[in-house]
């Protein structure tokens, strides 16, 4: 007798970033099928940026995603900077580190107190959770807005910011302005620790994966900007190097393309990646907070990743004090970076979800004649079907709505951005 | 709530670049030409995205604020929606994306921490055609200058 078919169709994935669904099929106790369906149309932002200036770059691309834009600046910037031979350095430098505190901070926060939290306590949405817990989303909230905060005084606005610029930025901020911060971040860095308190209370389920983890490694800093690309499986090689170590593929079940490495295994790519790498630069109240938490390095739970996130955050705010006060306004606010003959230029940093790579290819005149972006979420998508699949593996037995939450949740573990990937989650569950 | 700020903030959500979806700040935009008769009213203006946490943070200690949105309930295009405290229909279970954390739901989650300003109305203009480009629809232009007329009246009477 041929074992029964079930098919589970999720038509919309809750809690995430952009727009995608999930097909799952099941022959009796054997699990068919796990794909992640990625539909929203590509938008051939590379295509765009050929015949544009190589200034046009970072804000072009901003445009990619409202909640992670910092990140595709920045890759812009350090690519094209790599391009022309500059380097920026100092108060420029620390400045760019901070607006990516910033990022992280509104980030992870919008993903851990709104989006992922309701899973571990039972709640469909933030909305029903405040009602029980009007403290904690309220102290969420806040510290979110702090991140707001930061990037509207480095960036001029909250999203999109204005102020970035190849070389620099268009006006530095005064020491003063800055100043103003710190009251701030001194509240959110003590709020974010009791956070992290809260959170590690909570029951995380026994699931561990063998990743293989991919992020920026700096010899002296938790990385953002600057550093070489690092895996668990003895990758060290030049960001330069990333298009042979990741290599994309089209998929038919997405629009997004999906990155594996040359033979063909996933990557993890995001927080859990980027302490499993960097855990021993973590500034010290962050280390604390984390042994405190209960986590060692390399942590493979992705259950846990809402841990790590908020361990990120404690570093963000400890960070970013100490740039404040170590801060003085740089004059010029901007370097000059100009190509002279045509040129090639790598950047890669960390965006919240994990590495966002650039590759421009410039006229001597700084025309782009070719533009390559690859953003964490493709990098991620094989390991989030490699998930879901023993997810479904695991949970035969449930019924398909139970199932669907258990794949949405598992899914949020990523905090996925599919807009950025090209853009949430239906799911398709059959059942043979 | 406690006002730490007496005056009347104005907020235009949308994106101008999205059509009608820019009826917001094209609100804004007609009565900050009207700065003259405004100037006494002690009027602030925004312009939002509509993420709704982040609408919450511009709200904050205020205590009369309007806001200004683009709507699509299938209603004849043009059609103003206005809507006061105490009558803002909850809204559907925050099933989508962080993207659908928008006005309503800023609205219900402010309600349940008690940050509602004590005075909130909400215009919502029917929409028509939301594709890319900075035109908006003849029927929403005309909404847009009623719904600053209707504004611009309320401030400087109580100005």
């Amino acid at each position: 007798m041929t074992p029964k078919k079930r098919r589970i169709k999720f038509d919309e994935l809750a809690r995430v970033e952009g727009e995608g669904a999930l097909d799952v099929q099941i022959r009796g106790n054997v699990v068919e099928q796990v794909k992640l369906q990625i539909f929203e149309p590509p938008r051939f932002f590379e295509a765009l940026l050929r015949g544009r200036s190589y200034l046009d770059a970072p804000d072009i691309t901003a445009r990619i995603c409202g909640i992670c834009p910092v990140a595709y600046l920045m890759s812009a910037c350090h690519a094209m900077e790599d391009a022309c031979n500059t380097t920026v350095n100092g108060q420029l430098r620390a400045l760019r580190r901070l607006l990516y505190c910033g990022e992280w901070i509104e980030s992870h926060m919008l993903h851990v107190g709104m989006l992922h939290l309701p899973d571990f306590l039972g709640y469909p949405d933030a909305i029903q959770m405040a009602k029980d817990h009007r403290e904690l989303v309220e102290r969420v909230l806040r510290i979110k807005a702090i991140g707001n905060r930061i990037l509207t005084v480095l960036g001029g606005r909250e999203v999109h910011q204005v102020n970035v610029k190849v070389g620099g930025l268009y006006r530095a901020p005064e020491a003063r302005e800055l100043d103003a911060l710190r009251a701030d971040l001194e509240w959110g860095l003590a709020a974010s620790q009791q956070t992290l308190q809260f959170l590690s209370g909570l029951t995380f389920p026994d699931f561990e994966q063998d990743y293989q983890f991919l992020a920026l490694h700096h010899p002296d800093e938790y990385p953002f900007n600057e550093g070489r690309l690092r895996s668990n499986t003895g990758i060290d090689a030049e960001v330069a190097n990333f298009e042979q170590l990741v290599v994309e593929t089209q998929v038919p079940h997405a629009t997004a393309l999906h990155a594996r490495d040359p033979d063909g295994r996933p990557y993890h790519v995001g927080p859990l990646a980027r302490f499993a790498l960097n855990a021993e630069r973590l500034t010290p109240l962050a280390a604390e907070a984390a042994a405190s938490a209960g986590l060692s390095a390399p942590c493979r739970n992705p259950y846990k990743s809402i841990l790590v996130r908020t361990v990120e955050i404690i570093f963000c705010f400890e960070h970013a004090l100490q740039l404040l006060s170590d801060y003085s306004s740089p004059s010029p606010s901007a370097v000059c970076v100009k190509p002279q003959e045509p040129c090639t230029g790598y950047g890669c940093t960390e965006a919240p979800r994990g590495i966002c790579y650039h590759r421009y290819d410039l006229e001597g005149d700084g025309t782009i004649t070719s533009a390559q972006i690859s953003p964490p979420t493709c990098i991620n998508q094989p390991a989030i079907e490699a998930d879901l699949y023993r997810i479904v593996c695991d949970h035969l037995s449930l019924d398909d709505q139970s199932l669907r939450e258990r794949c949405e949740s598992g899914v949020r573990n990523y905090d996925p951005c599919i807009s950025c990937a090209t853009h949430f989650l239906k799911l398709n569950v059959t059942r043979r | 709530m406690t006002s730490e700020h007496p005056d009347h903030l104005i907020i235009g959500v949308g994106n101008r670049w999205r059509g009608d979806d820019g009826v917001g700040p094209e609100v804004i935009r007609l009565l900050q030409s009207d700065v003259a008769e405004i100037e006494d009213a002690q009027v602030q203006f925004r312009i939002s995205s509509g993420e709704g946490t982040r609408l919450m943070d511009l709200w904050r200690g205020w205590q009369q604020v309007t806001v200004i949105d683009a709507a699509s309930s299938g209603s004849r295009p043009g059609t103003i929606h206005r809507i006061h405290n105490g009558c803002f229909p909850a809204p559907s279970p925050l099933r989508c994306s962080c993207h659908a954390f928008g006005l309503a739901e800023a609205i219900q989650m402010a309600r349940i921490l008690g940050q509602v300003p004590t005075q909130l109305q909400v215009f919502g203009i029917e929409g028509t055609d939301f594709r890319a480009g900075d035109e908006l629809s003849e029927a929403a232009t005309a909404a847009t200058i009623q719904v600053a007329r209707e504004i611009l009246d309320q401030v400087t009477s109580t100005s």
